[in-house]
């Protein structure tokens, strides 16, 4: 294969290829064995670049080619492509106020009793006596005053390894769940009977405080 | 599964599907499904959407000699990684400098992110309605079966899967409640099938050297006289006691009984630990992102059933919690890490 048809391949994928130079490498495509292999390598390659940018947009040429190559017996990857009208109606959604967090949830379970402090050299005594030095039990007096609906959100947490309704229940529930999720649930947001808590202050105090712990 | 494609190059790009013998019904729908999850190789990007808020993942799930394993990156710039496989789960946090390290239990088979989607069996179809609706329907661009997995009371949610009609692989996955209320779905942008993949694509971009890693011990703590005494009497229909245990939790100066109840598709968690006197009691329902979670007080003791489950099956379950006659005291051991404590 000549470098020129390396860079047509590269070229359409990233649709900078003109009508009739596209129309003419798909019918080498067509024909050539080997270089849809390529095209598919470049395809992925293509999206590993692109992966972790923003939605890829839609070209159209680039799309036909992969499922053409998708569809190809015998290729080595097949692609399930998902038209991009689902992007723009999820974008506003998405948006960039998905900052994933390690949850309140899952820092308040490894906050030592002083704040702002380094989480395993402060872990309780009696924990890390039992521990190896890489390891660490969950430490029992993490926040002093702490309130039920923490105690809550950990009850969540311990439940979360058994249930996965929708996978990300597992670790991700305690996680990487979004920091207002985990706000929300250190308050209780939906509290459903009603019950008042009336050391708000406090407890969004230790959430705030939680969510902010940085290493050194 | 994957039927050999003849056709033109220009006639796959008209969707050529595979011929299919004959219809399949919605429980070969789900075999399909189940099968797809656990031989395919894939990887993708994938939306989960829970109320207005919506992340952005990319996944990579490696299927090896029957093991699963997947990599979940968040592509929020955080960087955040987890690694699952069969034995633990690793969270890579680079924004922190930190990785988390949980051991999985042996009797959990979550180790995907699909993984707890309903599988066919005649008890689930017992208590659930597996139907097919409609005909084929063109979703996220591909054309799909919609299988809705239906709860027969109200004990329980129900799922509806869009299932890419060539592969089976859920494009679209729905947690519902009865009146078809979506609770959290997760949404496929796209799905690359793979012959197979490099056990090197499983590693993390960051290796984690220099960060704080922070290993969290699921082993049951053995406290002597604490995993018996606690039963539910009433439980909803088809819910079973699955798992007893006694655990750290944290936050709590006692370990804290834990019984695990599940229908074979959902699961609630009993979580049974003695009043501490200085925490205010918690009470009645609360809502915690997809779960609820019921409390109550009872022999002084904070008893809370939690699960992904409608309130009235959390709230029967707590409400059936009893403490069995002849109990032995409870061992109040000071620290969750202590050694077993026999109880006089």
């Amino acid at each position: 294969m000549t470098d020129t048809v390396k860079e047509q391949l590269s070229a359409c994928l990233d649709s900078q290829l003109r009508q009739d130079e596209l129309d003419l490498l798909l019918k080498r495509v067509a024909k050539d064995r080997e270089l849809r292999r390529t095209l598919g390598r470049y395809a992925l390659t293509g999206e590993a670049l692109r992966g972790s940018g923003a939605v890829r947009a839609s070209t159209g040429f680039a799309d036909r080619v992969s499922a053409a190559v998708a569809a190809e017996d015998g290729s080595p990857q097949r692609s399930v492509r998902i038209a991009p009208s689902v992007m723009r109606w999820l974008r506003p959604a998405a948006g960039f106020a998905v900052a994933a967090g390690v949850a309140t949830v899952a820092v308040l379970s490894l906050q030592p009793s002083a704040p702002e402090s380094n989480i395993i050299a402060q872990a309780p005594p009696a924990a890390s006596a039992s521990a190896s030095n890489d390891s660490y039990i969950v430490p029992a007096n993490t926040v002093s005053n702490f309130v039920p609906a923490t105690r809550l959100t950990n009850y969540v947490v311990a439940h979360s390894e058994y249930s996965s309704p929708l996978g990300l229940r597992t670790v991700l529930s305690g996680v990487l769940s979004e920091e207002d999720e985990a706000a929300a649930a250190a308050e209780s947001a939906e509290d459903v009977s009603q019950d008042a808590f009336p050391d708000d202050a406090s407890r969004n105090a230790a959430g705030k405080s939680g969510a902010q712990v940085r290493q050194p | 599964m994957l039927r050999r494609a003849t056709s033109s190059l220009f006639l796959c790009c008209l969707l050529a599907l595979p011929a299919h013998a004959a219809e399949p019904d919605a429980k070969q729908w789900l075999e399909r499904m189940t099968r797809a999850l656990a031989e395919q190789n894939y990887e993708g990007f994938f939306f989960h959407v829970r109320g207005a808020r919506s992340e952005r993942m990319r996944i990579i799930h490696r299927v090896d000699r029957g093991q699963v394993s997947e990599r979940l990156v968040s592509l929020d710039g955080s960087g955040r990684e987890i690694i699952r496989n069969a034995s633990e789960v690793i969270c890579y946090l680079p924004d922190r400098r930190t990785v988390l390290v949980e051991k999985r239990s042996e009797r959990t088979d979550a180790t995907s992110l699909l993984g707890g989607l309903p599988s066919y069996s005649e008890s689930l179809e017992t208590l659930y309605d597996i139907s097919k609706i409609g005909g084929v329907v063109k979703t996220l661009g591909r054309k799909t079966q919609v299988v809705w997995v239906q709860p027969r009371d109200q004990y329980r949610y129900g799922y509806r899967l869009w299932l890419d009609q060539e592969t089976a692989l859920p494009l679209k996955s729905q947690l519902c409640d009865r009146q078809g209320r979506v609770i959290e779905q997760i949404l496929f942008s796209e799905v690359n099938l793979r012959e197979r993949i490099a056990a090197a694509d499983l590693k993390p971009a960051v290796s984690g050297e220099g960060y704080t890693w922070l290993r969290q011990t699921t082993q049951p703590v053995v406290v002597a006289g604490m995993t018996v005494g606690w039963s539910v009497i009433r439980l909803p229909a088809g819910f079973k006691l699955t798992e007893r245990r006694v655990q750290a939790i944290a936050g709590s100066n006692t370990p804290v009984r834990h019984l695990v109840f599940s229908d074979g598709l959902a699961t609630v968690s009993v979580f049974i630990e003695p009043r501490d006197t200085q925490a205010e009691p918690m009470h009645g329902l609360k809502r915690v992102g997809a779960a609820f979670a019921y409390s109550r007080d009872l022999d002084g003791h904070q008893v809370t059933a939690v699960g992904e489950v409608p309130a009235a099956t959390v709230e029967a379950i707590a409400a059936g919690v009893m403490r069995d006659e002849g109990d032995e005291p409870p061992a109040d051991s000071a620290t969750p890490a202590a050694p077993a404590v026999s109880p006089p």
